[in-house]
């Protein structure tokens, strides 16, 4: 799930005088062990975890198999 | 999490079907309207199949197709989303339980409080696990924009939940029944 591809670089689009405190490695305000970081992780993954419904499943087999149908014949 | 590549598009679309809906879930803060807004996303991805190259992310490819549908819809229903807006925005917090401890349902309602692009941003970056660069590329904006809504959104469900502090946050014990009950209905 948690990509990994786009590599950490500085964001030229942020000014540097943006942020009034010296520029030093703060750690993720919404990584793992802060409060909001951890409820917003919580609640996704209680959403994750419900059953996907199946008309949803329905809908991709209807959508699979008609175009089955239209490249078999 | 299974980490073997799907080898059809339906596998990669079916696999990514519980984040997709969590995103639609968490965005929306309805059931019903999370739902049709995965079917369309679904209906509209499987139309564009030919666009989208296996083995690349389809997470990140799905949820710009959802994320503006939800917008278009929320265009379409202008007067009726302000309305929405209008009645969250006039509750003025969310107590957290009597032991001090925000529950899920707090916090569900809080997030329902922030203006969508806020809510958006920090669940792509909070919860989804996109990198700043991917989220600013979903949402079709500067990665600077992406980090101020994430650092706009903290800062309110801070305030909206009460918990600058370092622990000890909400209210005493002896006020904690008085106290959440007028936030109560």
């Amino acid at each position: 799930m948690r990509s990994s591809t786009v590599e950490d670089t500085p964001d030229d689009a942020q000014p540097a005088a943006a942020s009034p405190r010296p520029a030093t490695r703060r750690k993720d305000p919404l990584g793992p062990g802060s409060k909001i970081g951890d409820r917003l992780r919580e609640l996704y993954a209680q959403f994750e975890q419900e059953p996907i419904p199946a008309d949803l499943i329905d809908l991709l087999e209807k959508l699979d198999d008609a175009e089955r149908g239209r490249s078999g014949s | 999490m299974t980490e073997a590549a799907p080898q059809t598009f339906k596998a990669a679309l079916l696999a990514a079907l519980p984040s997709l809906r969590a995103f639609a879930m968490s965005l929306t803060g309805r059931h019903d309207q999370a739902d049709d807004l995965v079917q369309e996303t679904v209906m509209k991805a499987w139309d564009k199949q030919d666009a989208f190259t296996l083995g690349t992310n389809i997470n990140a490819w799905l949820f710009t197709i959802l994320r503006n549908l939800f917008y278009s819809q929320m265009r379409k229903r202008g007067r009726e989303v302000q309305d929405v807006d209008g009645a969250f925005s006039g509750r003025v917090g969310v107590a957290p339980s009597h032991n001090g401890r925000m529950d899920l349902a707090d916090f569900r309602r809080a997030l329902d409080q922030l203006p969508p692009d806020q809510r958006e941003a920090i669940l792509l970056i909070g919860a989804a696990g996109f990198s700043y660069e991917e989220a600013a590329a979903i949402c079709g904006c500067a990665v600077g924009t992406v980090k101020s809504r994430v650092s706009r959104a903290r800062s309110r469900l801070q305030v909206l939940l009460d918990v600058t502090g370092a622990g000890d946050y909400g209210p005493d014990s002896a006020s904690a029944p008085t106290v959440s009950r007028a936030f109560v209905g």
